[in-house]
């Protein structure tokens, strides 16, 4: 080890930590606000495991999500009962929603598949349809991306994405005694934030959706969480509710009871159908 | 904030003390990333002109063990103290320093490794039909991982051979046993350069590694394997079930003391697509004259005890 | 007359810390408990150093005579052999040397437990707690 090398070392380490300009209380506030709010939900982990002499910063490994629930869902217009199954992923950002609407009067139950992924949406006639022939179909749904999107950054982990990747646009706040993350959402949905609402543990328990452009207005939703435990059967630590109540307007959407949350990164994927891309590029995208 | 500068402060002068403190023997220099290493040094060439890979590739440890090399090959390169990218998705990773030094207990250990070795965006695309099935073999790995119980891990699970040996018309390649993440023998391949063909595949009975054919292309070694059994998982994580028609290319390119490899599995029964893995790197030995040790036998005695579903 | 004895251990407890371990392809918390440890006295049986864990087996006898096999799972190979554990010429063990084991309870009840400490008769012990992250065995000879 050369006094050459042993310098160069120091002064890499040095540099890798030297204080970043002081940008007064608001930063400190809000990277503390948002780290609590992280290590609620187990958000960021680093392990040790077999690493020899390597140290690692811990990361953000929440990707993929399987969520088993049930309740009442608004669909068309009525709340209904209804089993409902959500994959998801936010790298890329995708989510697949799986309604099975209770059956009534005996027949089979009819379910809705709905899909979004970065800036497509579309629905399946079944889990993966459209990619195989004669497998199901995907029919372009475009007009609903912004509202399927913005279910990815209601839930308490893509708020605390959001509010990371907004960096000093995100807004921590007081109010009524609680803790407030307000952060802007970008790509299709910008011009809408969601604001989070914290508890005494950090976890956050209501989102609100906010339109700051008026022609998204219809957008606003309202999401409470409450109940978090570790939902999974692969145990992971990750923090999930057990209990979701959208409201629009006041007006309850959805009430659901997660029975499962699976929270290690299964494999769930969604490819986005050919005709769906076809669709995409060669009729305007949705207002 | 003060916190953490002193934690890190410590943590590499810490590093910088270790450093400092290694004999003649060889040991890897600390990292603070887990991004690609930089090559160094020249390549050697055989006297036909190409690249020799021959050396002992186990400088970052055999098959890339470890919890910082699995993420990487995940896709994710942890490359500062404050910047992490997917490399697929090119998406950034937010960083989480570490307020502590408590160190971990198995459980938590194991957990957050879990989570880290998988939280990619580089996954291959199975048929639909097959997507339960392959989230079904991921949750119950404990009892269908076809390599964690001795058997080998197989192309291209196995990764980048700990040892290759080039000759004029053949590369041997060496992988010691697992024991790090599954458990496997030790594996071993020798592949013509000689030019011949492939055996066609319904002449071929299916085996772990299949048959290999390599050729040069420019400065990089494609290797071409076919003649697969069904037996083996084609990654580290996730479950990923292939059947007797894939069909695997390694790419293994050398510069300096690092070798870039990259595998291509293409399986028309079971992938809607082909896929590719993330680049990994190996680094060379830093001891010139390292040997490969034994590899430690493989004696499977836990899976009649598994109580629970956490897994790797 | 019952050899062996459990204790729990408080969650927040850091005995069981076993920082940087390089735990074998499944989960040590899926196959031991690690909040509840387990004593076992007995003899060496064999020590074996194999993947995925290595394995120490010891003869326990019990008031009647009868003996049964207990199998100790160990990780951290690297540790294991700095410790002295593999030459039995250099301070490690061979068959028939006396001990207590202190390990990890086995979740499903079996003569099993990740081993933790031994503590020879002849007043050597042998923690396998490891300090520093745990290394991988080694990559050269």
């Amino acid at each position: 080890m050369t006094a050459t090398i042993r310098t160069a070392l120091l002064l890499a380490c040095v540099s890798a930590i030297a204080v970043p300009p002081a940008r007064g209380q608001g930063a400190a506030d809000r990277g503390k606000v948002l780290r609590a709010a992280a290590d609620a939900l187990a958000m960021g982990r680093w392990s040790d495991i077999g690493t020899q002499n390597t140290r690692l910063p811990g990361i953000d490994i929440v990707n993929t999500q399987e969520l088993i629930a049930s309740g009442t869902t608004d669909v068309g217009g009525r709340m209904v009962k209804a089993d409902v199954h959500v994959a998801l992923g936010y790298n890329p950002p995708a989510m697949r929603v799986d309604i099975t609407p209770a059956p009534e009067g005996g027949g089979a139950a009819q379910h809705v598949i709905e899909t979004v992924r970065e800036t497509w949406a579309w629905n399946e006639s079944q889990v993966g349809g459209g990619l195989v022939p004669g497998k199901g179909t995907a029919t372009p749904a475009m007009a609903s991306l912004r509202e399927r999107l913005l279910r990815l950054w209601m839930l308490p982990f893509g708020v605390v994405k959001a509010a990371y990747a907004a960096g000093d646009k995100t807004v921590v706040s007081a109010e009524g005694g609680a803790t407030v993350i307000t952060a802007p959402l970008s790509g299709p949905l910008a011009g809408m934030s969601v604001r989070a609402t914290l508890d005494a543990k950090n976890l956050i328990t209501k989102v609100e959706a906010r339109a700051d452009n008026p022609a998204l207005a219809n957008l606003a939703l309202q999401t409470e969480y409450s109940d978090y435990a570790d939902h999974a059967e692969v145990l992971t630590d990750i923090k999930t509710p057990g209990h979701i109540v959208g409201k629009r307007d006041g007006r309850t959407v959805f009430d659901l009871t997660v029975k499962s949350w699976e929270t290690n990164n299964p494999y769930l994927v969604f490819p986005v159908p050919p005709n769906v891309k076809a669709a995409a590029t060669t009729s305007p995208t949705s207002r | 904030m003060k916190r953490v500068i002193a934690t890190a402060a410590a943590i590499c002068v810490a590093g910088v003390v270790l450093v400092a403190q290694e004999g003649g023997g060889a040991r890897q220099a600390p990292r603070a990333t887990n991004a690609p290493p930089k090559p160094t040094g020249t390549t050697p060439r055989t006297p036909d002109g190409h690249p020799d890979l021959t050396g002992v590739w186990n400088g970052l440890g055999d098959n890339l063990n470890g919890v910082p090399n699995q993420i990487a090959n995940n896709g994710i390169a942890i490359e500062s103290a404050s910047v992490a990218r997917d490399l697929h998705s090119a998406q950034l990773v937010t960083v989480f320093p570490r307020l502590s030094n408590r160190p971990q207990n198995n459980e938590e250990a194991e957990r957050a490794a879990a989570l880290l070795r998988r939280s990619g965006s580089n996954r291959p695309i199975y048929k639909p039909e097959y997507w339960d099935m392959v989230k079904y073999n991921d949750h119950n790995a404990n009892e269908e991982d076809p390599s964690n119980n001795c058997m080998p891990a197989g192309v291209p699970r196995a990764g980048i051979p700990s040892y290759i040996a080039q000759f004029p018309n053949y590369v041997v390649f060496i992988y010691p046993g697992q024991g790090g993440l599954i458990a496997t023998q030790t594996m071993y391949r020798m592949i013509p350069t000689d030019g011949r063909k492939h055996t066609p595949l319904q002449e071929l009975d299916g085996s772990y590694t299949g048959e290999s054919i390599a050729r040069w292309e420019g400065d990089t070694l494609v290797v071409d394997a076919w003649g697969f059994n069904a037996n083996t998982w084609f990654d580290q994580i996730g479950g990923y079930m292939h059947g007797e028609n894939m069909h695997v290319v390694e790419r293994f390119h050398r510069d300096g003391n690092t070798l870039t490899w990259t595998a291509t599995v293409e399986d028309p029964d079971y992938l809607l697509e082909p896929w590719t893995t993330t680049p990994r790197v190996a680094l060379l030995n830093p001891n010139p004259n390292a040997m490969l040790p034994e590899s430690q036998p493989c004696s499977e005695r836990d899976l009649a005890h598994i109580v629970t579903k956490e897994h790797h | 007359m019952s050899r062996f004895s459990i204790s729990a251990l408080a969650a927040a407890a850091l005995l069981v810390v076993l920082p940087g371990l390089a735990a074998g392809h499944h989960s040590i918390q899926a196959q031991f408990d690690i909040y509840k440890t387990i004593t076992v006295a007995g003899t060496v049986a064999r020590i074996e150093f194999i993947n995925p864990h290595s394995y120490l087996t010891v003869n326990v006898k019990d008031a009647d005579g009868k003996v049964t096999k207990w199998a100790f799972e160990m990780t951290g190979l690297a540790g294991l052999r700095r410790a002295g554990l593999s030459r039995a010429d250099r301070g490690g063990l061979k068959p028939g040397d006396e001990l207590t084991v202190i390990a990890l309870a086995a979740r499903d009840g079996s003569n099993s437990g990740l081993a933790q400490e031994l503590k020879m008769a002849d007043g050597r012990d042998f923690k396998l707690l490891a300090d520093a992250p745990d290394a991988p065995a080694p990559t050269s000879r």
